[in-house]
């Protein structure tokens, strides 16, 4: 293996490797890959095969077709693979990080690849990722998504007497069972990919995270390895952390408001009822306790020098719309059904999800349509690894 | 406000249901719309003088369209086992469960208050709250309605038999050569279909009582609301100084015997019966105190319907250290190694 180790760089060779995958990514993967080869093992275990196959009679396997046993140990490596997965998703969409999506062209591309590595010949220049590789991520993620949200109406409706329609808990189960198989499929052939000399390098770097700048440069030619102009696909939104923290705040009050007016009194409308008057208020105002009290904790906010955007900006919208629904579902949920407490939720959760990942869709038509944002002009941070 | 917060509270996202979810113990539910049935063993006699216990054959008849009629060429060992289940030939079994025989009348002779008592006890599914066949069929054909049955759909299943397995009373039975792994032949996979009551489901849509209940000629079973059968069997429980089974039994079912003789000396004289045999006792329907192997690791379940909020928090929480880290790297000297560090 010619690849260079971490030791390059305490010899003065630093410029002779570069950083392939960062930590936060081999840590991902290895929980992905630990927790979902668990889950696949015990899965299967949950067809009723290691007894009738006789794998239970190989030493030490005679617990294999414990179905309980295998129920326990596919919570536990759920709890690993969720949470992996919930992690890769939220941090490298709030990073914008998004060079290992499919392209247009990658499906007529990676069949170039594949042929000119069975031919020994050159492959077509290569950015970080190749273009099978962007699809296999594609075909991966979405498997292992299909597998997660089927996977969570299983485990909630295994908790107590909770009966779902049965053509939709057969629907969730069958897609989940089938889910399951093609994972098992993807996953070999991932593992089959490094029987291709050319991807060898990048067995070990999933360990230490780097490959030699050498194979780097030669294999990923449109790879802009030190971040100087990075691709971007999506401008990211202005950094500003009392604008996180404005978010989740009402989001998981919304949320818990939502629970318990669902579960325990109605009276919980109330709570929701606030948060919405109160988004309402700052949009009117432009002032807000927590926001205030954030800025004096010394929490950052770019824009924030004491200087107003004399127009409407994106804050103010950003305030009125959810303010505006809030109130909406508070008043349908009390005079009509309180099914339109989802509405809540749903205001709730996107509250939240915009929190972590910085992404709001009606943010960034707003910023589309020439809506200026209170920060002033989206800066280009670089932020991404192209 | 009327709805039902189960319902709701699924649709609010399993995630964010996580964080506040109730703990709710599957235990006899007082729901109205759930139907239950009582089964008095004081006047249970098993039919002394009948061939065949009246419910047991009524069930017979009422479900005969439903029976198997096995593929004989399919009659053959589940490779790489050197067994295969076939009951055809033995239709006409009325004393255990069976692909036939979806209700079984086991007569216990036990000792009780100083004299032999007889107990007959009719034996079917008992239509569990939370049923594990349901829960962990893996091509979800083991159905429940929202009223209560517990089915196995003729269409689908593949006999594997894991439903049995993981039913504490041994209830479903498996037929070879029936079912969808017939066309999979010769694939080595399904073991035929999975056979047991099915609560009469077609009778009770049309407002009809089950046929075991409307057969007895004791009167000894009773069909109705969950809440009126649940009050009936408690009063009557109190009435005869008798034992209840089936309210918590498996975290609760849709069953509920009430018995002169308590149901520990009742499950001794079936354990007894087996003669030591582990085999011969795994077959047999027991009357024990099982509890649900599902609700056994609500814990664990909780943790994953959390997980997706933690991974959130902690991709949130990284990402903003490494902008931080990178914000100060801007500020301070130039990092010389800058290429080779993580972000």
């Amino acid at each position: 293996m010619t690849t260079n180790t971490p030791d390059d760089s305490s010899h003065g060779h630093r410029q002779q490797v570069v950083v392939r995958h960062p930590l936060a990514v081999r840590l991902t993967h290895w929980i992905i890959a630990g927790s979902g080869i668990a889950l696949l093992f015990s899965g299967f275990g949950e067809l009723p095969m290691y007894k009738r196959y006789n794998l239970v009679k190989l030493p030490g396997m005679a617990w294999a077709s414990d179905f309980e046993l295998n129920l326990v140990i596919h919570y536990v490596a759920s709890i690993l693979f969720v949470a992996a997965a919930m992690f890769h998703l939220v941090y490298h969409w709030r990073r914008r990080e998004l060079a290992a999506l499919p392209r247009k062209g990658d499906m007529r591309e990676s069949v170039d690849i594949i042929k000119a590595m069975v031919r020994g010949k050159a492959e077509p220049p290569h950015g970080k990722f190749l273009a099978e590789q962007r699809l296999a991520y594609a075909a991966m993620a979405g498997t292992a998504a299909l597998l997660i949200l089927t996977g969570l109406v299983k485990v909630y409706k295994n908790m107590g007497d909770i009966t779902l329609a049965p053509a939709v808990l057969q629907g969730v189960t069958l897609a989940h069972t089938v889910g399951g198989m093609l994972f098992m499929v993807l996953l070999l052939a991932h593992l089959g990919a490094f029987a291709l000399r050319a991807n060898w390098p990048l067995l070990p770097s999933m360990f230490s995270g780097k490959v030699s700048r050498r194979y780097a440069r030669e294999r990923h030619p449109l790879w802009d390895i030190d971040g100087a102009g990075a691709g971007k696909r999506l401008p990211a939104p202005p950094l500003s952390r009392t604008k996180d923290i404005l978010r989740l705040a009402p989001g998981v009050l919304v949320l818990t408001g939502a629970t318990l007016a669902a579960t325990a009194s109605p009276w919980w409308l109330l709570l929701i009822g606030f948060v919405g008057l109160n988004l309402l208020q700052s949009a009117f105002t432009r002032w807000c306790l927590l926001e205030s009290m954030l800025l004096r904790a010394g929490v950052t906010c770019e824009c924030f020098d004491g200087r107003q955007e004399p127009g409407t900006t994106t804050r103010e919208i950003l305030r009125l719309a959810p303010g505006l629904m809030l109130l909406a579902s508070v008043g349908l949920s009390a005079a009509i059904s309180p099914w339109w407490l989802l509405l809540t939720a749903f205001v709730g959760l996107n509250l939240l999800q915009s929190a972590f990942t910085r992404w709001c869709l009606l943010e960034s038509l707003l910023l589309r349509a020439g809506v200026p944002d209170p920060c002033g002009a989206v800066p280009d941070l670089e932020e991404n690894h192209g | 406000m009327k709805f039902s917060r189960r319902s709701l509270l699924a649709g609010l996202g399993a995630a964010s249901a996580a964080a506040t979810l109730p703990a709710r113990k599957a235990q006899a539910s007082t729901d109205g719309s759930k139907y239950m049935t009582l089964i008095d063993l004081s006047r249970c006699d098993g039919c002394p003088h009948l061939d065949t216990p009246a419910c047991t054959q009524a069930c017979r008849d009422e479900h005969s369209d439903h029976f198997p009629e096995p593929d004989p060429a399919m009659l053959k060992d589940y490779w790489p086992q050197d067994k295969h289940e076939d009951w055809s030939h033995k239709r006409h079994v009325t004393d255990q469960l069976t692909p036939y025989n979806w209700l079984a009348v086991q007569d216990l002779k036990v000792e009780h208050e100083g004299r032999e008592a007889a107990v007959s006890v009719p034996r079917r599914c008992m239509h569990c709250d939370n049923p594990p066949c349901v829960k962990l069929c893996p091509f979800g054909v083991a159905k429940k309605d929202k009223d209560g049955a517990v089915y196995i759909d003729e269409h689908g299943c593949m006999g594997g038999a894991k439903c049995r397995t993981v039913c504490p009373w041994n209830i479903p039975q498996r037929q070879a050569g029936v079912g969808v792994y017939t066309y999979l032949d010769p694939m080595p996979v399904g073991g035929g279909e999975m056979f047991k009551c099915d609560g009469c489901r077609d009778r009770v849509a049309r407002g009809e009582k089950p046929a075991c209940v409307r057969a007895c000629p004791r009167g000894a079973m009773t069909f109705g609301p969950r809440h009126k059968i649940i009050a009936r069997a408690k009063a009557l429980a109190e009435r005869i100084q008798g034992h209840l089974y089936g309210l918590d039994e498996n975290g609760g079912t849709a069953t509920v015997y009430v018995s002169p003789v308590p149901f520990e000396k009742l499950d001794q004289a079936i354990v007894q019966s087996a003669g030591g045999d582990d085999k011969k006792l795994k077959r047999l329907n027991r009357l024990h105190q099982p509890g649900n192997m599902l609700e056994k690791h609500n814990a664990l379940g909780a943790g994953v319907l959390a997980a997706p909020v933690v991974g959130a928090a902690a991709a949130f929480a990284a990402a903003v250290a490494a902008s931080d880290r990178k914000e100060k790297a801007a500020d301070g000297p130039a990092e010389p190694e800058q290429t080779s560090e993580e972000e």
